[in-house]
């Protein structure tokens, strides 16, 4: 039975013209797990928010069509009504916990709808159980990991017992245990409990998600592209055509099959392990063993940035960073990976002097510069930091306006300030968008502009935090090629990621936080393959970093990195696969 | 205690501290409230937040201050005393207006107010759940829509701190600082700090307005039947604060106690 049925739904957003969900038809079964997937802007959130009613009562706009979930009409109720049939968890978690102890957020929305009292405890009970947060009822909030404060959202929403589940990409803020976390505590409540979900996403955790869903509905533009099995969408590569990429496996798989026609194309890694055994099994396909030694990365100069005895307390007696000593080397690529509250934004801030060290024996150097001493207008040419959401920087006109506001404040001659700013204009291929309003730019140019904002001020060090939050694999691709342009011109880049395949993809080292300290420090292919301290500090490696290790009896090497790195292990139909591979 | 109770006990000093403007009741009530701040255990910066409050409406006080220039508003604290002139502000077509004692004592103990007031709502916020809250106004037949701005607003608050603060370091890494005592040009600098901020806020009213109404704030069938649970010990407690208050507004209606 149809629990949730959309009937030729078009809803344009109020003063747009391009409608936001054009001619939708879509019937979901009671108890089906559904991938909404699609590139940013393709309609998915407005598609979960248009079941919950908040399409149009809370984002106005004109729907025409009829969405009925559990049988009602969203447009005769209002969203409060709807709680009980669909409820909603979006990204940020913090958002959506209300109170101050775990037991009460999940008694908020059955108190709200007026859940007769001593039914509560047995909803609370429920919700607790199914989110896997039993035994954190008095815990405050903000003492959870991210991936449990998300676990509580979902734990709000299931305490009013709806048959729909809608995510709006839930674990796109949460380090990689997070998301598995989150991810297994919705993959048993529709096991378990039948509750219908339907989860949207847009690139980064593909992977994670292929290997939930039963079927994906693919979409673009408003408009549903694909709907089916989820092997459908990686078949014929259209979650690549879209924007979305493609699993690392897929694309591994697709490559063989130019080599082994038969081979079939996977979707979960579980999959791509049995598929590729019995394939090496039959003698489909060969591994070409490769003794693939990891060599540690040396250094022939002295750090450009050097850190020692760094300890950062913040009020309270959080220790954020504890006794920490860390380099960077000029030209390096480094990604800073870590569980979220591991320290990595907080040493980041250390280093472009916004928070001062606790401990008086703390030495920060940048260029020679000493951080702890230096005045921030000195700093901020040496080293920079970017926030993750360029909203907070952007508040000029134009970007021509924004790009330059950094030059003026630090009183840069006039004259000069025209050829600076175009020049950082042209690095980052901005300089059609020069005169364009702020507000008219999507989300990956004003990321773009918001770099550009800091690069402006020529750092010889620039700290980004998150980069490809808020984009999709395409943008997120584009983004990190720009960067490793401006690597090749000298700069030095510091990203802090939860994304392990773009660090995998781009970066030269890779640092791992945890609990304030350094945990690993190597290449990815020494960091990723230190299986049991990844573990520790709430890490997984890339999914076909994964697959190697999961094959490591069969010869592949346990360092595998990239799909390249994969392929060029694997023979078939009597030649290598290796060499026209991308990822 | 129970949330009732601890709520009760924490308006009857919002209450009292109203009315206070005597130096020692001022001070008693400070202590109470201080006692209440501590032994909650609210994180000490909380308060820092006040100080730009209270040294900018000092200002304002103190003005309505030098209007209390007539000694005989003062009726508790001997008129030798307020009437004794601190200092003397010349006001053109109005002359030189004094600054008497009482008036500045009025302006400090106002100035104070803000103190003690910002210690018992931080005491409040943090030790009393959200559901507390609603439980009560429900209880007390608040409508709808006064407990919906009351619960945005308690969660709206410290978030919207927590973005201007991350605003202001983001630009401030762009360079950005007030160097200017010119007004206009002071609070064209402030653009940078509150567009951000603004665009921020529309944001995030919206996803909190989803967020609330996801979780079934605002459903209109709500069949209210929640035990407060007191017990005994509360129903003591709410008691002799209610006679405390009784006793104090008793004495301070008839005979002027905690005026100056």
């Amino acid at each position: 039975m149809a629990v949730v049925e959309l009937h030729d739904v078009t809803f344009t957003h109020l003063h747009r013209e391009k409608p936001a969900l054009s001619k939708i038809n879509l019937e979901i079964k009671q108890g089906e797990f559904v991938g909404l997937l699609g590139p940013l802007g393709a309609g998915k959130s407005t598609l979960l928010y248009s079941l919950t009613g908040a399409v149009p009562q809370i984002l106005p706009g004109r729907l025409t069509g009829d969405i009925i979930v559990d049988g009602k009409n969203t447009k005769d109720h209002q969203v409060a009504e709807l709680v009980t049939c669909v409820g909603l968890v979006i990204d940020d978690p913090t958002v959506q916990v209300f109170n101050l102890t775990v037991e009460d957020d999940v008694e908020f929305g059955p108190l709200n709808v007026g859940v007769p009292t001593d039914e509560i405890p047995a909803r609370a009970e429920y919700a607790l159980t199914a989110s896997r947060l039993k035994g954190m009822e008095n815990r405050h909030p903000k003492e959870l990991s991210g991936g449990q404060q998300q676990a509580l959202s979902l734990a709000g929403v299931l305490a009013m017992r709806p048959k729909v589940l809608g995510l709006d990409e839930p674990i796109s803020m949460l380090d990689p245990i997070g998301k598995q976390s989150m991810l297994e505590a919705v993959r048993n409540l529709n096991k378990e409990y039948g509750t219908t979900c339907i989860i949207a996403e847009s690139g980064a955790d593909l992977e994670d998600v292929l290997n939930l869903v039963d079927r994906v509905v693919v979409m673009d533009e408003g408009r549903i592209l694909a709907d089916g099995n989820p092997r459908v969408a990686v078949q014929d590569g259209l979650l690549d055509r879209v924007g979305v990429g493609m699993p690392q496996i897929a694309i591994l798989f697709h490559e063989l099959k130019k080599r082994a026609p038969d081979v079939e194309i996977p979707v979960r890694l579980d999959d791509a392990i049995s598929l590729l055994t019995d394939y090496i099994r039959k003698g489909i396909v060969k591994v070409q063993s490769q003794e693939r030694r990891t060599v540690a990365k040396t250094h022939d100069s002295n750090p450009y940035v050097e850190v020692e005895h760094l300890t950062f307390t913040y009020p309270g007696n959080v220790t954020a960073l504890n006794d920490l000593k860390f380099n960077l080397w000029r030209g390096e690529f480094t990604g800073i990976i870590g569980q979220n509250g591991s320290g990595k934004s907080t040493l980041a801030q250390c280093l472009v002097g916004v928070y001062k060290p606790s401990d008086n024996r703390a030495r920060i150097l940048v260029g020679g510069v000493d951080i702890k001493s230096a005045p921030l207008r000195e700093i901020i040419t040496k080293v920079n930091y970017v926030f993750q959401n360029p909203d907070y920087m952007l508040f000029s006109r134009d970007v021509d306006e924004e790009v330059s506001f950094g030059l003026r404040m630090l009183e840069y001659p006039k004259e000069k300030i025209p050829s600076i700013v175009e020049e950082t204009l042209t690095l980052l291929g901005l300089q059609e968008y020069r005169k364009t309003l702020i507000s008219d730019l999507p989300r990956y140019l004003r990321t773009l502009v918001g770099l550009a904002s800091v690069l402006v001020l020529k750092p010889d060090v620039l700290i980004i935090d998150e980069p490809t939050n808020g984009l999709d694999r395409r943008e997120s691709l584009r983004l990190l090629n720009y960067l490793r342009g401006l690597q090749s011109k000298g700069l030095t880049f510091a990203i802090i990621t939860h994304d392990m395949r773009l660090v995998s993809e781009f970066c030269d080292r890779v640092v791992a936080m945890n609990d304030g300290r350094i945990l690993l420090d190597g290449t990815a292919e020494e960091v990723f393959s230190s299986q049991d301290e990844l573990r520790k500090a709430s890490l997984k490696p890339p999914q076909i970093t994964q697959l190697a290790q999961a094959l490591r009896q069969y010869g592949f090497s346990p360092n595998t990195l990239t799909v390249e790195d994969f392929a060029r292990q694997l023979e078939a139909g009597g030649g290598p696969v290796a060499h026209m591979v991308r990822t | 205690m129970n949330s009732l109770s601890r709520i009760v006990l924490l308006f009857s000093v919002l209450l009292l501290i109203s009315f206070y403007y005597d130096p020692y009741y001022v001070t008693a009530t400070g202590v109470v409230a201080g006692a209440l701040f501590l032994i909650a255990r609210v994180p000490k910066r909380w308060i820092l937040i006040t100080i730009p409050a209270m040294a900018y409406r000092f200002w304002e006080f103190l003005v309505v201050g030098l209007g209390q220039y007539d000694p005989t508003l003062f009726k508790v604290w001997p008129q030798s005393f307020v009437s004794r002139v601190i200092f003397v502000v010349p006001i053109p077509f109005v002359g030189n207006v004094p600054m008497i004692y009482g008036g500045m004592m009025w302006t400090i103990a106002q100035t104070f107010h803000i103190l003690i007031v910002a210690a018992i709502t931080f005491t409040l916020v943090y030790t009393t759940s959200l559901n507390d809250y609603i439980e009560l106004m429900r209880r007390f037949k608040v409508p709808y829509q006064i407990i919906y701005v009351f619960t945005v607003a308690l969660k709206f608050v410290p978030d919207i701190f927590r973005t201007y603060g991350t605003i202001a370091k983001a630009q401030r890494l762009r360079g950005w600082q007030v160097k200017t005592r010119n007004p206009i040009k002071a609070a064209r600098l402030a653009l940078p700090l509150i567009t951000p901020l603004s665009s921020q806020i529309m944001f995030y009213v919206d996803r909190l307005t989803l967020s609330s109404q996801i979780r079934g704030f605002g459903a209109t069938k709500v069949h209210y039947d929640i035990h407060l649970g007191l017990k005994a010990r509360d129903y003591a407690i709410i008691a002799v604060i209610f006679a405390i208050d009784v006793v104090a507004l008793y004495m301070l209606f008839f005979h002027n106690a905690g005026l100056i």
